[in-house]
């Protein structure tokens, strides 16, 4: 007969039974795990290493982009230098200098040997004017054209002496263009600067220039041809065609200034411009939200705004501007510092707080374009902004010990202002409509730093902003 | 050798992750008990590491519910696993021998002399466990689930996909077998002895 003891006995066995650990079960097991739980690679580091590495490349743009724009605008410099006595040195600006390279266009500076081949490349800014865009260069023997824009430029005396009447008659206009075809509307016109290629520290390589005056000198004439150093694909034709020299040549107008000081304005000038077109113009509207926390969400309201733009290269710019619009929401007596002034004590706190403001606000923002076409381009932003609350209207609501609800308003106009607390996050769309006029699509959200208004609030706002944006200096 | 309570928990988070270390970690500190569950469900090795790792299996990818259901983590976590490893002991019968559990009416019982019912006290815990592992699988799960887990016929009958008849019956002839086989071994030690 089988009796309890056998029972309580193999309980015992059971729980008495030992299993050593084997290493083997628990490789069989990793099978098993690799097979049913794979374990995910590892991408955090990836994507931390990728978040760096975008943000080590936009700082690095930035900071490229501000030491570029500081930099002088190089134009192409064509100016003949007249072979000058040897062991002249002549230097331009400190901040120019020799360049070897032949496909250097900056004007550093010029050592005029018996042997020299140096030609001075004129520099050449253009200007819209229609019908001139062919190259016109003349230079005498010792007169060189002074194309330096830079007041400091150096030029020895003698070939200071420049040909003015020549310059003046022939200013010489170039254009990048080999063959000399007319570009329709564009006249360039030549501002004078030395271009000089060194083979040896006693020689410089001059470049064929066009001339037209007959009085060209010879070692000027055999000057051989580097185009790239000159102007980019244009060869300038030697004194002894006139043919080509004359479909190359027109004069430009007597008016035009030889000396130094034409060059900087109008490289003032096509700076100015550049830094022009990066300018926009913003006028925003859309719906905002405001709220403190999640259980109380407060109206919708319009908000409105007009702001301006610097794109500081292609892919990031920064924003400003001003808005104005009303923030109305709720809030409770946690979440609202109620004032010892209202007709109840504090121990009694409201149920209830219902604002009503108006509020200025001045973002700063910082924008990353992602992902750009030629009509459209994807991008996310983010900054500070500052609050200024022009009026804030309060109703503190209660209740009685009795049950009966009452309400106590409170006012107060231009008493708070949050500078830089309200931190911004936005992302949207951008449609280019044309070259200077896009419009943009742009939800956000914004939440405070710190307490926002009388009842220092973490007043959160959302909504969408819907702007149009006008480039008024750029290309049409 | 078995975790603290406080180490447990942090494995248990570790394993939520998927994380390798945290498993092997579980898995070793728990290798001997829950191999003792799995080992008295079948005859053979293979069979024993497959339901423990499946069972295993299971754990890690369910670990991420756990909840301690009294103070001791640790307790808790092994009752949680014991149940884990029987219901797969339980899936894997029933993949494996289901049939067997309702044909075992024409098997012979070999009487045991009462007076060897005494005899219960000399056997050891290792016979006991080995003799379990000869039985008749069908045999030896409603053994296991009825005297050793502490199961009910009726929650047998509804596990293992019998009626509550055919649990009573299957254990009684569990009981008898295991009997024969532990008769059948003293008697070979006593032989040996001798």
């Amino acid at each position: 007969m089988w009796s309890e003891e056998m029972d309580r006995k193999i309980k015992e066995a059971a729980e008495n039974d030992i299993h050593g650990y084997e290493d083997k079960s628990w490789k069989d097991m990793e099978v098993l795990l690799d097979k049913h739980l794979p374990q995910k690679k590892k991408r955090r580091g990836i994507i931390v290493f990728f978040l760096l590495a975008a943000l080590g490349l936009s700082g690095y743009l930035l900071v490229s982009s501000i030491s570029s724009s500081k930099k002088p605008v190089v134009q192409q410099n064509k100016t003949t230098l007249p072979a000058s006595t040897p062991g002249d040195q002549q230097k331009t600006s400190p901040a120019k200098e020799i360049t070897d390279n032949k496909n250097d266009t900056a004007v550093t500076e010029k050592t005029v040997t018996d042997n020299n081949k140096t030609k001075v490349a004129d520099q050449i800014t253009s200007i819209d004017q229609p019908g001139n865009n062919e190259v016109n260069t003349s230079a005498t023997n010792n007169s060189i054209a002074s194309a330096t824009k830079n007041p400091d430029s150096k030029i020895n005396g003698k070939n200071n002496t420049v040909n003015n009447s020549s310059l003046s008659s022939t200013t010489p206009v170039q254009s990048t263009n080999r063959s000399n075809t007319k570009q329709p509307g564009q006249l360039v016109k030549k501002n004078n600067t030395i271009v000089v290629e060194k083979k040896s520290p006693a020689k410089t390589i001059a470049e064929p220039i066009a001339t037209t005056a007959a009085n060209q000198d010879k070692e000027q004439k055999s000057t051989t041809a580097t185009p790239e150093s000159i102007v980019k694909g244009e060869s300038i034709p030697a004194p002894s065609q006139p043919a080509t020299t004359t479909t190359a040549q027109k004069k430009v107008d007597n008016d035009l200034p030889v000396a130094k000081a034409p060059n900087e304005p109008v490289k003032k000038e096509q700076k100015a411009k550049q830094n022009n077109s990066k300018f926009s113009f913003n006028f925003s509207f859309g719906p905002d939200l405001s709220s403190v926390g999640i259980k109380n969400p407060g109206q919708v309201k319009a908000q409105f705004g007009l702001g301006v733009g610097y794109a500081i290269t292609d892919k990031i710019s920064v924003r400003t501007g001003f808005f104005a619009g009303k923030k109305i929401y709720t809030a409770d007596s946690n979440s609202y510092k109620v004032p010892n002034s209202t007709p109840y004590s504090p121990a009694n706190s409201p149920f209830r707080i219902d604002a009503d403001c108006f509020v200025y606000e001045i973002p700063v923002n910082v924008v990353y374009n992602f992902a750009q076409s030629k009509k459209h381009n994807w991008f996310v932003s983010a900054g500070l902004s500052s609050y200024l609350m022009k009026e804030e209207k309060y109703i503190y609501n209660y209740k009685t010990p009795g049950g009966q609800q009452v309400s106590y308003p409170k006012e107060f106009k231009n008493e708070n202002q949050h500078i830089f607390s309200i931190l911004g996050l936005s992302g949207g769309y951008q449609y280019h409509v044309s070259k200077r006029f896009s419009l943009l699509v742009e939800p956000y959200i914004k939440m405070p730093l710190s307490g926002v208004g009388h009842g220092n609030v973490k007043l959160n706002s959302t909504g969408v902003l819907f702007t149009a944006t006008l480039k008024p200096f750029g290309k049409k | 050798m078995l975790l603290s309570a406080e180490e447990l928990q942090i494995h248990i988070r570790g394993c939520s992750l998927n994380n390798r270390e945290s498993q092997k970690k579980i898995y070793s500190s728990f290798y001997g008990y829950a191999m003792s569950i799995c080992h008295r469900y079948t005859n053979r090795e293979e069979d024993t590491s497959e339901i423990l790792n499946d069972g295993f299996l299971k754990v890690f990818v369910e670990i991420y519910r756990f909840k301690p259901a009294y103070a001791d983590t640790v307790s808790s976590f092994k009752g949680w696993l014991r149940k884990i490893m029987i219901y797969t002991a339980i899936d894997h019968f029933r993949k494996n021998h289901k049939h067997q559990v309702m044909g075992e009416l024409n098997e012979t019982y070999m009487h045991v002399p009462s007076s060897h019912e005494d005899a219960v006290d000399k056997i050891s815990y290792d016979e006991i466990l080995s003799a379990i592992r000869f039985l008749t699988p069908g045999y030896r799960t409603v053994l296991n689930l009825f005297i050793i887990e502490g199961f009910s016929h009726e929650e047998i009958s509804k596990e293992l996909g019998i009626s509550v008849g055919t649990s009573k019956s299957n254990l009684a002839k569990a009981r008898k077998q295991l009997q024969k086989l532990l008769y059948q071994q003293n008697q070979t030690v006593n032989k040996n002895v001798v």
